[in-house]
């Protein structure tokens, strides 16, 4: 390694301590140092919490004033109950109160660099005095006085405005120096659903109640994002320097906002002096210090030199960021698809393998079969019209309940994932719990095998592999599958009595685990689980599975009710239930919750004619029926017959614009089926006839 | 939406709705994606479901702290749909 390759290492706080890793890790992904240490710091300003609060303060505080706005544009908005909007005006001033120090900071920045450049500006002038040869001696004079005066004011205004900045940035380090970020993303959390309750109370037209939502729902994205962000990078930074055996000898990375900064050495230790500006003689010296920096800034900038146009985060008079060239900033892999994929996870029937990989195993790298659900909105998820609704006919309650039961497997195997990257803190905690919910969903999904068909056994079988390698991870135990008996072994135990004994490990551990669970945790991952995990699920009283009872009795008599009487009994039902004294709250609710879906399940039953007889069903219907029959059709056919649906589409008038859309879509699609099935035969009869040619030369 | 309902979307996916849950007056639904025979396929997603305008829009939802909810809510459901010892 060079002296100057050595020394960008040393600057940002890096030692090597294993030259075998080192180089070994970089050749294997044709990296350069130069790209290392870009990726790192990178990650590093990610990490700390400083390189991102400003922006998601700035985001929230932008999102609360949209808010406010949205609110006083509303006509009705001031005829609300007054108690309601001081309750509201009180909250969101909360909310501005949490960042109140980061954004003072940041305007005191943005004004202190204002008076900087405006006295940086007054020098240029001077020294372009200097240079100018046209000038007589009385207009140099002349020009040189104003100049000077101009100089000193602007001077002078710079240092006075320096001590309210260091006073401002000594408050905002204290307060992000002090920030845990999942106490923190919880309080904010907290601050917005309150904030959402508020505006619940107000008499706002539908129109600024969607204006709302949206603003908080984006409230809400970000600081989850803001969080995840800070916690993935922290993770990825870490792992980073292990695999490329490196030491990272700087701060702790949530510590200050000087210390995201990726030049150390010297300037470090003349951040850290920042904390302890105790009197204005160090300020003045420090005010010294940037001066004649400032001056080699502006001399620099006369003659032309480049400045870093990289550097976007906050600035320390006089600081520079190292420039690290980005030799291979092309080289990004392209992003791996089923890791972006936008599925809680997914069942692969290629890996519906007899023995779980013990490679996957060891290594599970969950994202690639279950997205990591903790990093939602590095883009937005877009929102997308529903055009064409319809009662599904093929359904029974067997198949539901297998589709219910893997894909709620599948979003507990998603969820854990994405709470141990959020509350890495607790993981150890929880994994009792994790594993008990693991290993029943895994005996759950087993009862089901049976009475399925082929399709769907595969299906199970794929939730439990992700389920029994979500198990190896927590556990380090060796999860394998017999395919001769059918049984699922963790780490030599039969999975019943595994699961037995994880159950009650995780009812011993779940009292612990519930003190600690105020934040995200108490939102139900302790208590999560499918059938066989009572011991976990939250028990309910007598009182409830009585009213429970009358609820699904009624349930199974809903096709011989007309709406009305089925709304008759729900009302019975729901007096019932809040008459109750031995229900809980959580229980009425529940319960009513239930009771409601009756209601709306015998709605369903008296419109399901009117969706069936629409014509967007009817060519739904043709349009399947021409993709079940592709593989009889010749390309004339198929053709023809395509084009005489889209024609059938585009003339029925009493289709929408948007089904029309989604129905040539689908058309398409058959062609698109076509041209594959066709290529896989052709595959297919290339592979023979070069199976029979090779037979015919060994004849 | 409903559940047991197929919806069809404007970029021509169709899921079928499994379950569905309320939190603070938003309804999301555990739903799967269904290939072009209408036959479930392998991806599963939780969508949350957006009303505007009198038009019905879907977006995912990602949120952990939303899905540990709805796991809770979805896995009380099964069990006292499909399990033994509830009433």
């Amino acid at each position: 390694m060079n002296n100057d390759l050595y020394s960008q290492f040393e600057k940002n706080g890096f030692s090597i301590r294993s030259l075998v890793s080192f180089d070994k890790e970089l050749r294997a992904v044709n990296m350069t140092p130069y790209d290392l240490l870009n990726k790192l710091t990178e990650l590093q300003k990610g990490a700390n919490i400083s390189g991102i609060i400003n922006e998601f303060s700035t985001n929230i505080l932008d999102n609360i004033t949209k808010l406010s706005e949205a609110l006083s544009d509303d006509e009705f908005y001031l005829k609300s109950d007054k108690e309601k909007l001081e309750k509201l005006q009180n909250d969101i001033t909360t909310v501005r109160h949490k960042f109140a120090a980061i954004s003072q900071y940041m305007t005191a920045e943005k004004e202190m660099l204002e008076y900087k450049q405006e006295m940086i500006n007054a020098k240029k002038k001077a020294v372009l005095l200097d240079r100018d040869t046209s000038l007589t001696d009385e207009e140099r004079t002349a020009k040189a006085l104003e100049i000077k005066q101009e100089i000193d004011r602007t001077i002078g205004s710079y240092q006075s405005y320096l001590s309210i900045y260091f006073d401002k940035q000594r408050e905002y380090l204290n307060v992000v120096g002090s920030i845990n970020v999942v106490d923190f993303k919880n309080d904010v959390l907290k601050s917005i659903n309150t904030i959402e309750d508020d505006t619940k109370g107000l008499a706002i037209t539908n129109d600024t109640r969607a204006r709302v939502t949206d603003i908080v729902s984006k409230m809400r994205e970000n600081t989850v994002m803001f969080a995840n962000s800070n916690i993935r990078s922290q993770i990825d930074f870490e792992n980073m320097c292990e695999r490329y055996g490196l030491v990272y000898n700087g701060k702790s990375l949530n510590v200050s906002q000087t210390e995201s900064k990726t030049e150390v050495n010297k300037q470090t230790e003349k951040k850290d002096n920042d904390k302890d500006l105790t009197n204005e003689e160090e300020k003045k010296e420090e005010v010294k210090e940037l001066s004649e920096e400032e001056q080699k800034a502006e001399d620099d900038t006369l003659k032309g030199k480049d400045v870093n146009p990289d550097y976007t985060g906050p600035v320390k008079e006089g600081e520079q960021l190292a420039v690290v060239p980005n030799l291979d900033k092309e080289k990004e892999k392209p992003k791996d698809p089923i890791k972006d994929s936008s599925y809680l996870g997914t069942v692969d029937p290629d890996k519906q393998i007899a023995v779980v990989d013990s490679k996957e195993l060891d290594n599970p790298e969950p994202e690639k079969t279950t997205p990591n659900p903790n990093h939602p909105n590095e883009t937005k998820e877009p929102k997308i019209k529903v055009v064409a609704r319809r009662a599904c006919k093929w359904i029974n309650e067997h198949k539901k309940q297998i589709l219910i039961a893997v894909g709620i497997a599948l979003l507990i195997v998603a969820v854990i994932i994405a709470l141990q990257y959020l509350i890495p803190a607790i993981t150890t905690m929880l994994e009792t719990s994790q594993v008990a919910t693991l290993s029943s969903a895994m005996i759950e999904n087993g009862a089901l095998w049976h009475g399925a068909i082929a399709s769907e056994q595969a299906a199970l079988h794929g939730a439990n592999t992700a389920l029994a390698s979500e198990i190896q991870a927590l556990t380090g135990l060796k999860a394998s599958f017999d395919t001769t008996s059918g049984v699922w072994t963790i780490g030599e135990k039969v999975l019943e009595v595994y699961s037995k004994a994880a159950i009650e490990n995780a009812a011993a551990a779940s009292s612990a685990a519930t003190a600690i669970s105020n934040g995200v945790m108490g939102l139900g991952i302790t208590g999560l689980g499918l059938t066989g995990l009572g011991a976990i699920l939250p028990k309910k009283s007598a009182a409830y599975k009585n009213i429970l009872k009358s609820i699904k009795d009624l349930k199974k008599n809903l096709t011989n009710m007309s709406h009305e009487e089925v709304q008759q009994k729900v009302a019975e039902i729901i007096a019932q239930i809040n008459a109750d004294a031995n229900l809980t709250d959580s229980e009425k609710q529940r319960l009513t919750g239930k009771s409601n879906k009756l209601i709306s399940k015998s709605e369903k039953l008296v419109d399901n004619d009117t969706l069936e007889a629409s014509a967007y069903l009817d060519l739904n219907d043709e349009i399947k029926a021409l993709n079940a029959n592709i593989a009889n059709m010749s390309e004339e056919e198929i053709s023809e017959a395509i084009r005489g649906l889209i024609t059938k589409i585009r003339n029925t008038n009493s289709l929408t614009k948007e089904e029309m859309e989604v129905l040539v879509k689908k058309t398409r699609k058959v062609y698109a089926n076509y041209r594959k099935l066709m290529d896989e035969r052709n595959m297919e009869q290339q592979v023979k006839d070069a199976q029979e040619q090779e037979e015919g030369r060994g004849r | 939406m409903k559940v047991d309902e197929i919806i069809d979307l404007e970029n021509g996916t169709s899921y079928l709705l499994l379950l569905d849950s309320l939190i603070d007056n938003i309804k999301y639904f555990l739903a799967v994606e269904l290939d072009d025979a209408e036959e479930p396929t392998k991806n599963y997603i939780v969508l949350k479901e957006i009303i505007e305008d009198n038009d019905t829009y879907i977006q995912k939802e990602t949120d952990p702290i939303i899905l540990s909810k709805l796991i809770q809510d979805y896995s009380l459901d099964y069990e006292e749909d499909y399990g033994d010892e509830e009433a």
